[in-house]
């Protein structure tokens, strides 16, 4: 008996259109020379200019790219080592406590999250000096702490998946534990590390709420431009610059997928 | 290894003799886990050129005490000495010991010959050197071929091998080989395990092996360890371990056995004469001093028992019953005769005329006799 296929594909197609339909019009009116974003007016590279005369946007995005690059980078190192206590580290006291306290900004509301750390920030000022405003640094550590609690779970899983063995085995043939580290556990556990890298790097690049607390006047995120523009009324500069940040992700995401694929010949 | 061929005649093996130095010296080790016992106050000598085995149940201690001796795991009381050197608090790494796990622990994102290459790498071998030794393994395993392969594109067997050359690389003193051959199919197990054999009696190493398939120890092992419960039962040749288990435990636990329970009631000359159940009387060669009304435990394993009434001799001790099943094997057949409502007894018999001409069947009364010397006295 023939089975009909159309309804199952014909809900597919919907779910993808409902998925991609708004990013592939948001990139589409990129190339609109009209000034209102919902008229077509033309094909023009416009707005595209514009954006690469918009200092406060580049700015703004070279300010979130820093951030996130650090972010990513300190978030994956502590990670591996919270993934390593956990995995590696046996039954210390003390293991539940801290399995809880590093899980718990998973699902913390972002406003509690924000808030309290622009207290402990302001606190801290007043208290010994330290941070000297509310800026860069300030939505670095911030991000970091609910960066690192996502690039933990990632690392940890793969951790646990690996066999014990294969570090006993390097251990038994004369490798020093460091040694171990660098050319066992950590080849093996690479995967993970990326994927909790660009995780870090993506959470931070998009957070609104979090820096919103803890921005200070002088540093503004990408997000909190285009928040604000919005705001005011969409400008095609920010489908524009919406274009430009799919494409990047696009080129990450294929290089990064080309690279495993060849790893693993 | 002291090959039997280059062994003089009647010379002692290394383990009878008193002068002989152990290799591998484990005095008192107790590994707790929380509160279990994985290893209870184990002593036990082993030395050069033995292949050891390590035998028991899951649970036993005997992966524990492998590990203790690769220095992965250290215990919680005892000593541990390999060549004459305490090792207990030598760190795995500066052990002249390598050891062979279960599961191969083949490094996934190296090929076969960076595999074998890992170890000298870590002595600072100077690379033609290291190249030269990759060779040696290789050949001496016959993986050449497999030398840029990586882990998954190989077989079970072949996994197996590469192991084997990685850990044998460094040319250890000792080699640990935790179940080597359980991941392996039956056929190429029994195959694996001679050339096994073969591998040790050439290259000279000292192999422990730990094993639960007391068919593989017997097979391989100059000695076995049968391990229980933490502790190690009784420490002998394959063949004394069969012949003469000292427990109940060691008996059962090594190929089938028919066990007899009973009481000693009397003595003549080296024989000693035993009660057992519905008045069963067994007389059996025992030199140990027990006195009379002991409780003891008659051992008989199911091949050295005969039919009646072709093949009594004086003084053969029969029991008679019913056959219950039969077991055809192809080479032998396995009957359970029940001799009582408690116990059923198990024969091996050889297949020597084909199976239609078979003499047993069904149902068939049949009395079965053994030797007095064939039947071990347990106490324990």
């Amino acid at each position: 008996m023939k089975t009909r296929r159309w309804p199952l594909y014909s809900l597919l197609a919907f779910g993808y259109a409902f998925l991609y339909v708004p990013v592939l019009l948001l990139v589409v009116y990129s190339f609109n020379a009209s000034r209102l974003v919902t008229v077509w007016g033309g094909f023009s590279t416009h707005w595209y200019g514009e954006l690469l005369k918009n200092t406060q946007i580049l700015d703004a995005a070279w300010l979130s790219v820093r951030i996130a690059t650090v972010n990513a980078t300190l978030a994956t190192i502590l990670g591996s080592l919270a993934a390593m206590a956990l995995v590696r580290g046996g039954r210390f006291r003390g293991r539940g406590g801290f399995e809880l306290l590093l899980t718990a900004p998973l699902v913390m509301p972002e406003v509690i999250v924000g808030l309290s750390l622009l207290l402990l920030f302001v606190a801290m000022q007043h208290g010994i000096g330290w941070p000297d405003g509310r800026g860069f640094t300030t939505i670095t550590i911030a991000h970091i702490t609910f960066s690192m609690a996502y690039a933990t779970v990632v690392i940890r899983a793969r951790l646990a998946q690996m066999d014990r063995s294969l570090e006993e085995a390097a251990l038994d043939l004369g490798a020093r534990p460091l040694v171990v580290y660098l050319r066992i556990t950590l080849p093996l556990i690479a995967p993970a590390l990326l994927s909790a890298w660009l995780l870090a790097f993506t959470l931070s690049l998009d957070d609104l709420v979090i820096a919103s607390f803890v921005a200070g006047p002088a540093s503004t995120t990408l997000p909190m431009v285009v928040y604000s523009s919005v705001r005011l009324g969409v400008s095609p500069q920010i489908n524009a610059l919406a274009s430009l940040i799919l494409l990047f992700v696009s080129l990450a995401v294929i290089i990064a997928g080309l690279v495993m694929a060849r790893r693993r010949d | 290894m002291a090959r039997p061929e280059d062994r003089e005649p009647g010379a002692l093996e290394a383990w009878q003799d008193p002068r002989a130095r152990p290799y591998v010296r484990i005095e008192g080790v107790t590994r707790l886990f929380g509160e279990v016992r994985a290893l209870n106050d184990v002593s036990l000598d082993i030395y050069q050129g033995e292949f050891f085995s390590l035998l028991g149940g899951s649970g036993c201690g005997k992966s524990t005490l492998l590990r203790l001796l690769a220095g992965l795991d250290s215990p919680t009381r005892g000593r541990i000495w390999i060549d004459g050197v305490d090792v207990t608090d030598i760190p795995a790494y500066r052990r002249p010991v390598n050891m062979m796990f279960q599961s191969y622990a083949l490094f996934p994102h190296m090929n076969v010959e960076a595999n074998i290459e890992f170890g000298l790498r870590q002595e600072k071998m100077p690379r033609a050197e290291r190249a030269e030794r990759v060779g040696e393994m290789l050949d001496l395993l016959h993986i050449g071929d497999l030398r840029k392969r990586r882990p998954d594109q190989l077989s079970g067997g072949q996994r197996q091998r590469v192991a084997l050359a990685r850990s044998l690389a460094k040319h250890p003193k000792l080699l640990l080989l935790d179940e080597p051959l359980g991941a392996l199919d039956k056929k190429l197990r029994t195959h694996t395990q001679f050339e096994l054999v073969k591998l040790q009696e050439r290259i000279g190493i000292t192999f422990v092996t730990v094993t639960h398939d007391q068919e593989e120890a017997m097979t391989m092992s100059s000695r076995i360890a049968v391990m229980d419960a933490g502790q190690i039962i009784q420490v002998d040749t394959p063949g004394a371990i069969y012949e003469y288990p000292n427990s109940r435990m060691v008996a059962s636990f090594i190929g089938s056995v028919n066990l007899f329970e009973g009481k000693v009631f009397g003595r003549e000359d080296n024989d000693i004469l035993v009660a057992g159940d519905d008045y069963l009387v067994m007389r059996l060669r025992c030199l140990q001093p027990l006195s009379l009304g002991t409780p003891v435990t008659v051992a008989v394993r199911p091949e050295k028992m005969r039919l009646c009434p072709e093949c009594e001799g004086p003084g053969d001790n029969r029991v008679s019953g019913h056959v219950e099943d039969i077991a055809y094997l192809g080479n032998v057949s396995i009957y359970h005769v029940r001799v009582s409502p408690e116990q059923v007894v198990t024969l091996t018999l050889a297949n020597m005329q084909p199976r239609t001409e078979q003499m047993l069947t069904w149902g068939q009364e049949v009395t079965m006799s053994w030797s007095p010397v064939c039947g071990v006295v347990l106490t324990e």
